[in-house]
C-alpha cells in the first residue's frame, strides 16, 4: 500500500480526498477506511468542504455496502439542508443500493417534477435500469435524456459502453464520436473509436481506424494500445486486396510500429521474454481473427 | 464430455483478478496442458482485460501472445473466465467479451467457460465462487468442476483477499497502461503457503 | 503653512458613525436580498436550446475529426429542411416584459441604487461640511474634488479628506471586510453588483431562440467539411522519419 494509513493527519486525509474527487479515482475501500480512521472525528474542522467530503463518503460507503456510514452522513446532510434535492437523491440512492428499486424510483420522480432541469436525478433512472440488467430499457431512456441534454459527453461515453455491451458497434461508433467533439485532443478518445471501427470490421472501417490510430499516436506516441492496434491494421491491409501503394505505405507503417513496441517493451523487467511474445505477433498472425464479418 | 479440473493456482488468479476491479466486468484465458487425458486440467489463469470487454482489437493482441507463451510452457489456451459487471449476472448468456470464447471453440473442442459467480465471492468462501461450462457441439453445457485441493485453497484464497493481495495482480490492460507491469504475474506463481506468507 | 487640528468631536460623531452606518447597510442589504431574491426558474426547454447550440458549435469547430459521412449525418440532423432540429424547433419568443424578469428588475433597484440614494443623500445632508481625515501622504491638486467633496476650500491641502469623500470611499472599500464577515459572493457588496450587469448576460441562453438557431443554422450550412486525419498516417511517418534521420546524422 501506497499510504502509510495510521500515520496520517486529517489534513492530509483532506487533502488526498480533494485528489481523489477531482481525479474522480474509486477508491472506495480506502475513502471509507480513511473517513472512519481519521476523518471523521475531525468533520468539523474541514470547513465549507465538509459537505462535499460527505458526498465523496456517502457514495464510497455505497459501493462497499457500508450502509450504516452512509445513513449517518446522509442524515447530517439532511439536518443542514432540510428540503435540498440533491440530499434527497442520496436518499434514493440508497434504497438503490438496498435493492429496493421502486421506491428509489418514486423519491428520483418526485425530485424531477419539483425540478424538471436537473439532470442528476434523470441519470440514476437510468443507472436503476442498468442493475436491474435491462440494458435495452437504459439505452431509450439514456437516448430520451440525451435528446435534451444534448451535450452531456459523460452520458454519451455511458451510451456507447451500453451499445457496445449490446454489441452495437457503428451505434457506439456513433456515441463516441459525440464524445470525440468534446474533446479532440484526447488520445485516448481517438484509440478508442479506433478499437471500435476495428471490430466493426470491413476493409473502409479498418482504414479509418488506422487513421485514429495514427491521430492517437500522434498525440501521445506512448499509447500501446494505440501501437498494437495500428500494427494490426497495417497487417490487415497489407494481407487485403487494397491498391499496392497502400499495402507499400503500409508495411512501412508496420515495420515501424513493430520496432516502436519492441523498443518500449524492453523497459519492463521481462525484457527478452515480452519481445519474444511480441515477436510471435509477426508470424502467427490470422490465427485468431475475432472480427465480425 | 469430462470434468473439469482447476488447478489452485488458476483459481487464485481469476479471484484476485475480480476482486481488484469489483465495479467492473473482467475477463481472461485457461491455460491447460497440451497431453489429452480423460480428465481436463486447467493449469493456469491470464488475466486479460477490465476496461472495455467488447472491442477486438487488443483481445487479439492478447490471444496471440498468450499462445506464444503459453506454446513455451506446454501448455494451450483452453478456456475463457470473466465476471459480470451485474451483480446478478452469473450465467453463460451474460457472459462478457463472448466472441473470445467462441474462437477459442474453434480452435479447442473441449473449450472451458467460466463464470464468476458475483454472489459467492466474499472474504469467507466456502464454495468455490465460479461456474463453469463446456463446450460440446458448439454449445455451451453446464458442467461439473472440482477446484485442486478445494477447502484448503478457498481458506487461502479467503485469506489474500482479506490481506488486500488483489491489488497486486496485473492484467494485460494494466500491461497496455504501463509495460512495466507484467501480465504473467510471476509472482503469483508459487505455492499458495509460500504467497499467503508474503503479505 | 499651519497644521490643522481636528476635533475630536468630529471622530466621534463623524468619523466612526460613517464607517459603522456603511458597514451596517451593507449588512442589511445581504439579508433582506437573500429575503427577496427569487431563485432564476430556467425552462428545460432552455436548456435543450443551449446544449443544442453547444453541441452545433463544436461540430462545426471539431467536425474535421470525425468522418465524411459521421459529420454529414450530424448536419443532416440539425439542418435537414424537413426534419432538422434548427427547422423544426419552433419556440415563442420571450416576452421581456414577463412578470417575473419585471419585479427582478424591480427587486434589483429596490436592493442596490434606492438604499445608495437614500443614505448617500442623508449622509450628506447630516454630515456635510466636515474634514474627517487626513491620508499620510501628499496628494495633487487634482485629487480635491475626489477627496473634498463638499467641501470647496481652495487652500485646504488634498490630503485631507471630507466627510461625503469618506462615505464614498467606505461605500467601495468595504468589499474585503463583507467578504471576511459574510463569507464569499455576498450580496452587500455594490461593486460586485455593478459587473455582474456588465457580465451577467452572456452567459445566459440568448433572449430570441429563433434568431439564435437561425445564426447557428447559417453558420453551419456554409461549414465545410474537411478531414483532418486525411494524412495521418503519412504526418506520422513524417515525424518518425525526419527524427531518424537526426538520429542518423548525429550518429555519423
Amino acid at each position: 500500500m501506497a499510504y502509510n494509513y495510521e500515520q496520517m493527519s486529517w489534513s492530509e486525509v483532506r487533502d488526498l480526498f480533494r485528489k481523489w474527487r477531482e481525479d474522480n479515482e474509486r477508491r472506495s475501500d480506502d475513502i471509507v477506511l480513511l473517513w472512519k480512521r481519521i476523518l471523521e472525528d475531525n468533520a468539523s474542522k474541514l470547513g465549507n468542504e465538509r459537505h462535499l467530503v460527505l458526498e465523496q463518503v456517502i457514495i464510497a460507503a455505497f459501493d462497499c455496502a457500508r450502509l450504516d456510514i452512509s445513513e449517518k452522513c446522509i442524515r447530517e446532510l439532511s439536518q443542514e439542508f432540510p428540503g435540498s434535492l440533491r440530499v434527497q437523491k442520496y436518499k434514493a440512492m440508497k434504497y438503490e443500493a438496498m435493492g429496493r428499486y421502486d421506491e428509489a424510483n418514486d423519491v428520483l420522480d418526485d425530485i424531477i417534477s419539483k425540478d424538471e432541469t436537473n439532470a442528476a436525478p434523470r441519470k440514476r433512472k437510468i443507472a436503476i435500469f442498468k442493475a436491474k440488467g435491462k440494458t435495452c430499457e437504459a439505452i431509450k431512456e439514456l437516448c430520451e435524456y440525451l435528446k435534451k441534454f444534448m451535450s452531456d459527453q459523460e452520458a454519451w461515453h455511458e451510451l456507447c459502453s451500453l451499445y457496445l455491451s449490446e454489441n452495437e458497434y457503428s451505434k457506439a461508433a456513433f456515441c463516441m464520436e459525440e464524445v470525440l467533439l468534446h474533446n479532440p485532443h484526447s488520445h485516448l478518445i481517438h484509440q478508442r473509436l479506433a478499437e471500435i471501427r476495428y471490430t466493426m470490421g470491413g476493409l473502409e472501417n479498418i482504414e479509418i481506424a488506422k487513421s485514429y490510430y495514427s491521430q492517437a499516436l500522434k498525440l501521445n506516441s506512448c499509447n500501446l494500445r494505440a501501437l498494437y492496434g495500428l500494427y494490426l491494421c497495417c497487417n490487415h491491409i497489407i494481407n487485403s486486396k487494397a491498391s499496392v501503394n497502400k499495402r507499400k505505405e503500409a508495411q512501412k507503417l508496420a515495420s515501424y510500429v513493430l520496432s516502436e513496441i519492441q523498443s518500449k517493451s524492453c523497459v519492463g523487467n521481462e525484457k527478452a521474454k515480452n519481445d519474444k511474445y511480441i515477436g510471435s505477433l509477426e508470424n502467427a498472425f490470422g490465427n485468431l481473427d475475432l472480427k465480425s464479418n | 464430455m469430462t470434468d473439469v479440473k482447476i488447478s489452485s493456482r488458476a483459481y487464485t488468479k481469476i479471484i484476485l483478478h475480480a476482486a481488484k476491479y469489483p465495479y467492473a466486468a473482467v475477463n481472461g484465458l485457461l491455460l491447460a496442458a497440451k497431453d489429452k487425458s480423460k480428465n481436463q486440467f486447467i493449469v493456469d489463469a491470464i488475466p486479460l482485460f477490465h476496461q472495455c470487454l467488447n472491442v477486438t482489437p487488443m483481445a487479439e493482441i492478447a490471444l496471440v501472445q498468450v499462445e506464444a507463451m503459453a506454446a513455451d510452457e506446454g501448455l494451450l489456451i483452453a478456456g475463457y473466465y470473466a465476471a459480470a459487471e451485474n451483480f446478478n449476472d452469473s450465467s453463460i448468456e451474460k457472459i462478457p467479451g463472448a466472441r473470445i470464447p467462441e474462437k477459442i471453440a474453434e480452435h479447442f473442442s473441449n473449450a472451458v467457460c467460466v463464470m464468476v459467480d458475483n454472489k459467492a465471492m466474499s472474504l469467507n468462501m466456502e464454495r468455490p465462487a465460479i461456474k463453469a461450462w463446456q463446450n460440446a457441439d458448439s454449445r455451451w453445457v453446464k458442467t461439473n468442476f472440482s477446484v485442486d485441493s478445494c477447502d484448503s485453497t478457498l481458506e487461502a484464497v479467503s485469506a489474500l483477499l482479506q490481506k488486500g493481495a488483489m491489488k497486486d495482480i496485473n492484467d494485460f490492460d494494466n500491461y497496455l497502461d504501463n509495460v512495466e507491469n507484467d501480465w504473467l504475474n510471476e509472482h503469483l506463481n508459487r505455492d499458495l503457503k509460500q504467497l499467503l506468507a508474503m503479505y | 503653512m499651519t497644521e490643522l487640528l481636528i476635533d475630536p468631536n468630529i471622530r466621534v460623531w463623524v468619523f466612526l458613525p460613517i464607517v459603522v452606518i456603511t458597514f451596517l447597510v451593507g449588512i442589511i442589504r445581504h439579508y433582506v436580498s437573500m429575503l427577496i431574491s427569487s431563485q432564476k426558474k430556467v425552462e428545460l426547454t432552455q436548456i435543450q436550446d443551449s446544449q443544442a447550440m453547444i453541441r452545433a458549435r463544436l461540430l462545426r469547430e471539431n467536425g474535421k475529426y470525425l468522418t465524411a459521412q459521421s459529420f454529414a449525418m450530424r448536419r443532416h440532423y440539425f439542418n435537414n429542411d424537413e426534419t432538422g432540429y434548427f427547422k423544426t424547433q419552433k419556440r415563442p419568443p420571450v416576452s421581456p416584459n414577463s412578470t417575473a424578469m419585471l419585479s427582478d428588475l424591480v427587486k434589483g433597484n429596490f436592493i442596490n441604487v434606492l438604499p445608495m440614494v437614500v443614505i448617500g443623500g442623508w449622509i450628506n445632508w447630516m454630515f456635510s461640511g466636515f474634514v474627517t481625515t487626513k491620508v499620510p501622504f501628499p496628494l495633487t491638486l487634482r485629487f480635491k474634488p475626489m477627496l473634498q467633496r463638499g467641501v470647496e476650500l481652495a487652500s485646504l491641502d488634498a490630503a485631507w479628506v471630507s466627510s461625503a469623500s469618506w462615505y464614498f470611499l467606505n461605500v467601495f472599500g468595504l468589499r474585503s471586510i463583507y467578504t471576511l464577515v459574510l463569507g464569499e459572493n455576498n450580496a452587500a457588496d455594490q461593486t460586485q453588483a455593478m459587473q455582474d450587469q456588465m457580465s451577467g448576460a452572456a452567459g445566459a441562453m440568448p433572449q430570441d431562440p429563433k434568431a439564435a438557431f437561425k445564426a447557428e443554422w447559417e453558420a453551419l450550412e456554409i461549414t465545410e467539411y474537411q478531414n483532418a486525419l486525411q494524412n495521418a498516417e503519412s504526418e506520422l511517418l513524417q515525424m518518425v522519419t525526419s527524427t531518424a534521420r537526426q538520429g542518423n546524422s548525429i550518429d555519423h
